[in-house]
C-alpha cells in the first residue's frame, strides 16, 4: 500500500490529508514538503489522518520535526481524525499529551483559530 | 611399585605446578598488566622480548595464545602484534626443558623453602602478593614433580621389562609418535611430555629414534588439544589459535621430513650430531624440541603471507568482535583529560545510535538487516564496560573537580546505556516472532515503533544537544506507567492465550522502563548555564509542545 498526500486551503490554515502507509520507504520523501508549509512565520497547518493506515517510527518523527519547525516558525499544527490503530501509536509515543489533537476537521480549525 | 608411585606423583605435583603457575600469572595480568602489555607489543624487538617471556614464565603455548585471545578480544592489542608474541612464546617454553637437563636440585628445595616461608610470614593472604606467591609455589611444585620423575625413571633403567618394552618402542617410530601425540593432547602440553621423555631417556629406558618421535609426537598433540579448544571461538581469536596449530603442525612436518630422511638413510646422523655436541641422552631430547620450535617459527616465517590470508579466510572478524571494538577511547588519551572526556562522550554517542536497531529484529519497518539484539548486546556491552574501566582510570588519574564532576556525568550515562542495551535486548526476546501476536500484534507493533521513534530522536539530539530538543525530549518521556497499567488491566479480560498475554506484560513492563531509563538519559544531556535551573520532571505536563 502505497502513500499519497493530498495539499489544500482550509479557513485560511494549510491543510494536509494522508493516506496510505507512513513508514521509512515514504517518510523521507514526505517531510521537506511538510517542512515546507512553515517557510512563513506564524503557519496554521492542520495534518488529517482520516485515512492513513499505518504510521512507522519513522512517520512518527516527520510528525514530530514538523511540531518542532512550527514551534520555530511561531506557528500552529493540529492533527485530526486519527484511526483506532494510528492513535493508538500517538497514544504510546506520548504524542497525544504533547501535540494538539483534534476529533475532526472542523475541531482541528477550532484549535487552529484559537491559537491564532 | 615405589618407582610407579615416585613418578606417578611426580606427574601429579607437576600437573599442579603448570595449573597453579598458569592461573596465577592469568590473575597478575590485570588491566596495568595488559596496558603494560599493550606498550610493550608496540616495538618489534620487544615482542619478541615478551613472547620468550610469556613462554618461559606460563610454559604453556596454549596459555599464552589464549591470554593473546583475551587481549585481542578485548581490543587491546592489534591481532597482527599477537602473532609473533604466539611465535616467540613457542621458542620461550623451551626454558622449561633446558631446565629440566640441568640439576637442580638444590634450587627447588630453596624455592620451596622461600615460598614456604612467605607463607608462613602470612603473605598469602596479602591482596597485593597472593598470586606472584603462588605463581612461586606453582613453579617450585613444577620442578619438584620433574625431580621426582627424574628419580623414579633412574631406579626404572633398572627394570628389564620396561627397557625392552622401550626398545621395542624404539623400532616403530610411528608408534612412539603415536603415543606422543596421545599424551601431549590429553594433558595439552608438548614440554610436561618432553621433560617426562627426558626424564626416561637419562635412565636408560628411552632410545633416541624413539625419544625424538615422542617429542614431535607430542608437537603435534598440543597441537591438536588447541584445535580442540577452538569450538566456541570466532573471529580474530579462532585465527590465533588456528595460528598456533599451524604453528606447531609446520615445525613437526620440517622436523618430520629431516628425521625420516636420516632414517631412511641408515646413517643415523641426527643422534651422532648431537653426541658430537656432548650432550646426553636427556640434553638429545631437549635439543630436538627446542629445534622443533626454531624449525616452526621459520617454518611459519616463510609461509606468513599464505597462511595468514587462509586463517583470513577459514576465520573472517566476525560481527560481535568488529562491534565489540571501542571505535573512539584508548588508553593513549588518558593524558589528555579533556580529549579522554570527549572520546567517551563519542562512544557513547556512538552506541546510543545504535540503540534502535536492537529492535530491527521484531519491526515491520525495519530497513536493514542488522545483528541480533543478543549479539549487539554482548559486543556493545563490552564497549560500555571498557568506557567503564577507563573512566576509572581516568579518575584515579585526575583530581580536578571539572575533570571528577564530568567523569561522573559519563559514568552515569555509561550505566544507562547498559540498562537500555539490556532492556531492548529483553524487550526482543519477549517478543521473539511478531506473527505469534495474533490479535495483540498492532499493540506490540505500536510499542515497538514509539520506542523506535524516541531512541532515534534521543540519539540525534545527544549529538548537539540544544535546550528546545531537550525539552521536547522531556516531554516525549514523560511517565507511561499509568497507560501501561490500562493496557494490562485491558488485557487481563480479554480472553488472549496465557503466553501472548504474559508476552504483552513483559513488553510492556520493559517498554515502560525503557521509557524511564531515556528520560534519566535526558536528564543526563541537560548541561544549562550555572544559575539556570532544570525543569522538575513533569512540570512540561501542562503545557502543549506546539502550540506557538
Amino acid at each position: 500500500m502505497s502513500f499519497e498526500y493530498e495539499l489544500s486551503q482550509l479557513e485560511g490554515a494549510a491543510a494536509v490529508r494522508l493516506s496510505g502507509r507512513l513508514d521509512s520507504a515514504t517518510a523521507s520523501g514526505f517531510e521537506k514538503p511538510l517542512q515546507d508549509l512553515f517557510t512563513a512565520p506564524a503557519s496554521r497547518v492542520l495534518m488529517d489522518f482520516s485515512a492513513l493506515d499505518y504510521i512507522s517510527s519513522a512517520g512518527l518523527r516527520v510528525v514530530l520535526m514538523a511540531a518542532k519547525r512550527a514551534k520555530q516558525s511561531q506557528g500552529a499544527l493540529v492533527l485530526c481524525s486519527l484511526q483506532q490503530q494510528v492513535r493508538d501509536v500517538f497514544e504510546i509515543s506520548g504524542f497525544l499529551r504533547i501535540l494538539d489533537v483534534a476529533d475532526d476537521a472542523a475541531g482541528a480549525l477550532q484549535q487552529l483559530r484559537v491559537q491564532a | 611399585m615405589d618407582i610407579f608411585a615416585s613418578v606417578f606423583a611426580g606427574l601429579g605435583l607437576f600437573f599442579i605446578g603448570i595449573r597453579l603457575l598458569s592461573n596465577n600469572v592469568k590473575q597478575l595480568i590485570g588491566r596495568r598488566m595488559r596496558v603494560l602489555i599493550t606498550r610493550v607489543v608496540s616495538g618489534n624487538g620487544s615482542v619478541a622480548l615478551l613472547g620468550l617471556l610469556a613462554g618461559a614464565i606460563i610454559q604453556s603455548l596454549n596459555a599464552v595464545t589464549f591470554v593473546m585471545v583475551a587481549l585481542v578480544s578485548a581490543g587491546a592489542i592489534d591481532k597482527r602484534r599477537a602473532f609473533p608474541v604466539i611465535s616467540w612464546a613457542n621458542l620461550g617454553t623451551s626454558v622449561l626443558i633446558l631446565m629440566a637437563t640441568l640439576n637442580m636440585h638444590w634450587l627447588i628445595l630453596l624455592l620451596i623453602g622461600v615460598t614456604g616461608t612467605t607463607y608462613y610470614l602470612n603473605l598469602d593472604q596479602s591482596a597485593r602478593y597472593r598470586h606472584a606467591i603462588g605463581a612461586l609455589l606453582g613453579l617450585g611444585l613444577l620442578f619438584l614433580g620433574i625431580d621426582f620423575i627424574k628419580s623414579g625413571s633412574a631406579i626404572l633403567k633398572h627394570t628389564l621389562w620396561l627397557k625392552d618394552a622401550m626398545q621395542v618402542a624404539g623400532h616403530y617410530p610411528l608408534l612412539s609418535f603415536a603415543v606422543g601425540t596421545a599424551i601431549a593432547a590429553l594433558v595439552q602440553s608438548s614440554p610436561t611430555v618432553t621433560v617426562v621423555a627426558m626424564a626416561m631417556a637419562a635412565a636408560g629406558l628411552l632410545p633416541f629414534g624413539s625419544g625424538a618421535m615422542i617429542v614431535l609426537g607430542a608437537g603435534l598433540g598440543s597441537g591438536l588439544a588447541t584445535l580442540s579448544m577452538t569450538g566456541k571461538l570466532t573471529g580474530s581469536a579462532r585465527q590465533l589459535v588456528l595460528f598456533q596449530v599451524a604453528l606447531k603442525a609446520s615445525g613437526v612436518a620440517v622436523m618430520l621430513a629431516l628425521l625420516t630422511a636420516d632414517w631412511l638413510s641408515g646413517q643415523g646422523l641426527a643422534e651422532h650430531l648431537l653426541q658430537q655436541l656432548g650432550l646426553g641422552p636427556s640434553g638429545q631430547l631437549a635439543a630436538i624440541y627446542i629445534l622443533l620450535q626454531i624449525a616452526s617459527d621459520l617454518a611459519l616465517r616463510a609461509l606468513r603471507v599464505p597462511v595468514l590470508q587462509l586463517l583470513e579466510r577459514l576465520a573472517p572478524p566476525s560481527v560481535e568482535e568488529t562491534l565489540g571494538r571501542p571505535h573512539y577511547i584508548n588508553d593513549e588519551a588518558l593524558v589528555e583529560p579533556e580529549t579522554a572526556l570527549l572520546l567517551v562522550e563519542r562512544e557513547q554517542q556512538r552506541l546510543l545510535a545504535s540503540l534502535p536497531t536492537y529492535l530491527d529484529a521484531v519491526r515491520e519497518d525495519a530497513a536493514s538487516t542488522s545483528p541480533a539484539a543478543q549479539i549487539l548486546l554482548a559486543a556493545e556491552g563490552s564497549v560500555l564496560r571498557e568506557c567503564a574501566v577507563f573512566l576509572t582510570e581516568l579518575a584515579d588519574r585526575n583530581h580536578s573537580r571539572e575533570v571528577l564532576e564530568q567523569t561522573i556525568v559519563l559514568r552515569d550515562r555509561n550505566q544507562l546505556l547498559g540498562n537500555l542495551q539490556e532492556a531492548l535486548a529483553e524487550l526482543d526476546k519477549t517478543i521473539g516472532d511478531p506473527a505469534r501476536m495474533g490479535e495483540v500484534r498492532s499493540l506490540i507493533d505500536s510499542l515497538v515503533e514509539s520506542l523506535h521513534m524516541m531512541l532515534e530522536t534521543l540519539a540525534e539530539v545527544a549529538a548537539a544537544p540544544a535546550a528546545a530538543d531537550l525539552e521536547m525530549l522531556r516531554m516525549l518521556t514523560h511517565d507511561r506507567s499509568e497507560l501501561m497499567d490500562a493496557i494490562r488491566r485491558r488485557m487481563q479480560g480479554g480472553g488472549i492465550a496465557a503466553e501472548v498475554q504474559q508476552a504483552v506484560f513483559s513488553a510492556t513492563g520493559l517498554f515502560e522502563r525503557s521509557v524511564w531509563l531515556l528520560r534519566r538519559y535526558v536528564l543526563l544531556l541537560d548541561v544549562r548555564p550555572a544559575g539556570e535551573t532544570v525543569a522538575a520532571p513533569g512540570s512540561e505536563r501542562a503545557s502543549r509542545y506546539s502550540a506557538a
